[in-house]
């Protein structure tokens, strides 16, 4: 994410991932679902778990505990599904199985750190581009392009 | 831009494309072809030139004034069709389309008004002399300006004294001379007078000739000499009219007896009145009641037009039938997924049927069934169109690679008329142009080469398209040079794209250059070579659950083959189980269906292997492959499908029945995983796969292929 | 009661524009799009005006006008056609062929109805 000076930034929504807070850019999320079981597809990556149904478009669910190499968790009440769309289209529909959705916010010029201190898995390390810093949380922001280009490969 | 406008660029759009076809009907025969042609592409000039000026696209409709001349020089034999004026004509229709992108229909950059001119300037060149050029915008409008500051100084009240003498053919085209005189007084105060004297007695009386003749003293506000003869547009050349400007004053408002008296004078009197007339009310004359009765010569007209109005109109007739319509492409859509849903909705309802038991509820349910089947083929067929509408496109792009690369390009077609779902036309238009590009590029020689290998110098690209079974074939061929398994072959291992020990048959040496990674752009010519490569068509056409091969012999040529379905997001479909999960295969892919009693298994060979019709088939173990567990031979099943030549076994867990789905696909981040072709919403609401048996099948091969080579290296 | 209008034109749009103005101001119109067309109306219902185009495929305007004034139950209806400025020589063969009289294009809709209130009343 590039921020310029007297560019107004944008929406944030944030989420916990094995206690570790992540952000997708408010404008790319189609839907907040509640966790249901995704219909298992053969032979895709390990940390696909398959495919939901939402209205007629099948969306392919990400674990990202497992993107983030993490042991997998039971499911809780606060267990969520993030569906964003990548390029704008039904399409390009995917959903984020998180821990939890934590909260939607705009952040301000001085939140924002161009560098990501947290090491995470290599798969989502690429795509981490920045920190926002709010109150006592540190938030990494995901490029979603960058995410969607390694599910994509 | 409004809804006409759009329409209008819609419909313009549609004139070009009729426009093309045309043209190349003529660049064909330009020594002898048929008049009717040159009248098609007039029309449809004017009508792009016509409509154009009345949606507000003013730099088209000029533009297309001058094409348009062009073709109605050469339809009065004052131009002869040349290469010239066909490349010319192609260029405008570029053009055109261009001017039809731009929004409001107005060029506002300098630059772009610039290159319209100079356009206009090419075009009008070859306009013989003598030819009158129509006025730039700037002039027209400056002309416009001058009338209309001309008419504004010529205010203050005015009077006129009109005289009308129609001809007697007047009421025969359907014009009421009364209309007209009505028109007339309402542009200011007005006294008429008629002259009936002409009129024949009762007995003689003859309803369509027109015998009356009127006088009109007017008084407007200001000149309305155009005005007044703007009444009598329709009707100048079958009526003798005189307009007299009359002394200034109101006394044809303010009226008074000496006015009426010379009125009812000229009227008995049958006598004109003439300016001379109104010379005394120069003087104003005394205040008085303006009188405004009705002319009583009004009375026969009015009954002799009515009578040649009103003849007894039969009943209505029904209502006509309109034959064709245009629809937007998004209803369709909408409806097609309408009914989509709807299919998925009567699974649910079959299912709901059956766990009920109630045989009224059932019956409705397969009642339901069938209608829902006749909308479901209703709906599909609207979205058909010809693969035909495209073509024109195609033909252009040959045309345009003749001109470019030098080399003599003939395009053929063959089924045309095939229908396609329109979203897989659209999915093909890009593929099917790239193969020709490259056609006419790498396959196609230039003419000598050709000449040297005795062959035609005239290449020749030929689409050829076909049903077959539930699916199209459209083969793209060429006679060109064909191309080299060994070079290929090379190439693929230069890429490490295939191991340079593989022994392949030349089928798969040629299937290599659909493989990513393949095609670079390593000579990038202008015309193909940007960069997108065949294993892009291949994956366009994938999309779209097709499949495309090649068929290639050195110096004869290269036919790709596409295999299409009809349409894309309802099968019939056999719903299995493995391992607990809903697979669904097409029920066109599927051969047979057996039970493992059925065949011999052979444990010998390398890899899964069984013996059925004295034929050795290979087969796939579903929870081997995806799941890596052990299958219960006994209580399986194998679907037997055809891939390419041969046949090919799959062995599930179960077969739970046929059921009509709808495939709904996967997105962009499932693309990977291109056995599984959709997925399908079933009537409890969980979700079943589809199988794409061919991609299953090659899948399965390279596996093992590749286990094979790391048992040899090991 | 309302007044019919028949409108030929080979061109959508134009037609659509044409029944949109006339439908809105009241009248009851017909559409052909091109004069083989619109001869299928001409079966001795009431019409009371027809507006027709000159440069269509099958019947041409000036065809279409020929055979109207052929018809007994039509011979004298007013018949305007629709032309651009430059083409007089088609506005006399026009006029010659039985038409009333003619709208310019491109018009507004006052033009157009100003034109066929000079006709038809």
């Amino acid at each position: 994410m590039e921020v310029e000076e007297g560019v107004s930034l944008s929406s944030v929504t944030s989420f916990k991932v094995g206690g570790e807070y992540f952000g997708f850019e408010t404008v790319r999320i189609r839907h907040i679902l509640e966790m249901s079981e995704p219909t298992k597809v053969p032979l895709a990556k390990e940390y696909v778990m398959g495919i939901i149904n939402n209205h007629g478009n099948m969306i392919p669910v990400i674990d990202f505990r497992a993107m983030l190499g993490l042991p997998s968790d039971d499911d809780l009440p606060e267990t969520s599904i993030v569906v964003v769309s990548v390029d704008g289209t039904a399409e390009s529909y995917l959903g984020f199985k998180v821990d939890e959705v934590d909260e939607v916010f705009d952040y301000t010029e001085s939140q924002y750190q161009a560098d990501v201190v947290v090491e995470v898995n290599r798969l989502v390390q690429r795509s981490l581009q920045a920190t926002l810093h709010v109150g006592d949380k540190f938030i990494y922001m995901i490029n979603l392009d960058e995410l969607a280009k390694t599910v994509e490969e | 831009m409004d809804q006409f406008q759009q329409k209008f660029v819609e419909e313009a759009l549609d004139n070009v494309e009729k426009l093309e076809e045309n043209l190349f009907e003529l660049e064909s025969n330009m020594e002898n072809y048929d008049p009717e042609l040159i009248q098609s592409i007039f029309r449809s000039m004017h009508t792009i030139k016509g409509s154009g000026m009345m949606f507000g696209f003013d730099d088209l409709s000029r533009f297309t004034h001058n094409f348009e001349t062009i073709y109605d020089l050469v339809r009065n034999d004052k131009l002869k069709v040349t290469k010239d004026i066909v490349d010319l004509s192609f260029e405008s229709l570029d053009y055109i389309r261009k001017l039809l992108d731009i929004g409001e229909g107005k060029l506002t950059d300098p630059d772009d008004i610039a290159q319209l001119n100079d356009f206009i300037g090419r075009i009008t060149k070859h306009f013989p002399e003598g030819t009158t050029l129509t006025k730039g915008r700037a002039e027209r409008e400056a002309e416009e300006k001058a009338k209309k500051e001309a008419e504004a100084a010529k205010a203050g009240p005015k009077n006129y004294l009109v005289t009308i003498e129609p001809m007697e053919s007047l009421l025969e085209n359907g014009t009421n001379p009364l209309y007209t005189v009505d028109d007339l007084t309402g542009l200011g105060e007005w006294k008429t007078v008629a002259f009936t004297d002409k009129v024949e007695s009762f007995n003689q009386f003859k309803p369509l000739a027109m015998r009356i003749n009127w006088q009109v003293l007017l008084h407007t506000e200001q000149d309305a000499v155009n005005d007044i003869q703007d009444n009598f547009i329709f009707i100048e050349d079958e009526c003798k009219v005189d307009i007299a400007e009359l002394p200034s004053g109101d006394y044809i408002v303010a009226g008074g007896e000496v006015l009426e008296a010379l009125l009812k004078t000229a009227a008995e009197s049958g006598k004109y009145l003439t300016p001379a007339d109104f010379e005394q009310f120069k003087q104003a004359a005394p205040e008085q009641e303006p009188a405004k009765e009705e002319a009583k010569a009004e009375q026969p007209v009015q009954a002799a037009a009515q009578k040649s109005e009103k003849k007894e109109a039969g009943p209505k007739k029904e209502e006509a039938k309109i034959a064709t319509m245009r629809v937007a492409s998004s209803k369709i859509d909408e409806l097609v997924n309408a009914v989509s849903e709807m299919v998925t909705m009567q699974a649910q309802l079959n299912l709901m049927a059956e766990k009920q038991g109630i045989p009224a509820l059932s019956a409705i349910a397969e009642q339901m069934e069938k209608t829902t089947r006749a909308l479901r083929e209703n709906a599909f067929s609207l979205s058909l169109i010809p693969l035909g509408g495209e073509l024109v496109r195609f033909q252009r792009l040959v045309r345009d690679l003749s001109n470019n690369l030098h080399k003599q390009l003939e395009f053929i077609v063959e089924g045309g008329e095939i229908e396609l779902d329109k979203n897989i036309i659209e999915h093909l238009t890009d593929p099917l142009m790239h193969m020709i590009r490259n056609s006419g590029d790498h396959g196609i020689e230039l003419p000598e080469e050709r000449i040297a290998k005795g062959k035609d110098p005239k290449g020749t690209i030929r689409l050829k398209a076909f049903y077959s079974g539930s699916s199209v074939i459209i083969q793209l061929s060429d006679d060109g040079k064909g191309m080299d398994p060994d070079k290929i072959f090379k190439k693929a291992v230069e890429k490490g794209l295939v191991d340079p020990n593989a022994k392949l048959a030349k089928k798969e040496i040629l299937n290599l250059i659909f493989a990513s990674g393949f095609s670079t752009a390593e000579k990038v010519s202008d015309v193909s070579g940007r960069g997108v490569g065949m294993d892009v068509v291949k994956s366009k056409i994938a999309e779209i659950r097709g499949e495309v091969s090649i068929d290639s012999e050195i110096d004869k040529g290269t036919t790709f083959t596409l295999d299409l379905p009809l349409t894309l997001s309802i099968i019939d479909g056999l719903l299995t189980k493995v391992n607990g999960e809903q697979f669904i295969f097409p029920l066109s892919n599927i051969e047979r269906i057996l039970s493992p009693k059925e065949v011999q298994f052979n444990h010998s060979g390398v890899g899964n292997v069984f013996t059925y019709g004295g034929e050795q088939i290979g087969y796939i173990e579903l929870n081997s492959m995806f799941y890596s567990m052990d299958t219960l031979m006994d209580t399986s099943k194998i679907i037997m499908v055809r891939s390419g030549e041969k046949h090919f076994g799959i062995v599930v867990d179960q077969i739970i029945g046929e059921y009509q789905i709808v495939v709904k696909p996967l997105g962009r981040f499932m693309r990977k995983v291109d056995m599984i072709s959709g997925a399908s919403v079933m009537g409890d609401g969980s979700l079943s796969l589809v199988v794409d048996t061919t991609r299953m099948v090659n899948y399965y091969i390279q596996q093992r292929y590749r286990k094979d080579v790391k048992e040899k290296e090991a | 009661m309302a007044k019919t209008v028949l409108i030929v034109d080979d061109s959508e749009s134009i037609r659509e524009v044409v029944n949109f103005t006339l439908q809105n101001e009241g009248y009851e119109v017909l559409v052909g799009v091109d004069g083989e067309d619109a001869l299928k109306f001409l079966d001795g219902r009431t019409i009371d005006i027809v507006i027709t185009d000159l440069h269509m495929p099958n019947l041409d305007g000036l065809g279409l006008i020929r055979k109207i004034r052929e018809m007994d139950a039509y011979k004298h209806i007013p018949i305007l056609f629709l032309t651009t400025e430059s083409q007089t020589e088609k506005k006399m063969e026009a006029k010659e062929a039985g038409a009333t009289g003619w709208i310019i294009k491109p018009f507004v809709p006052a033009k157009l109805l100003s034109a066929i209130a000079k006709v038809v009343r």
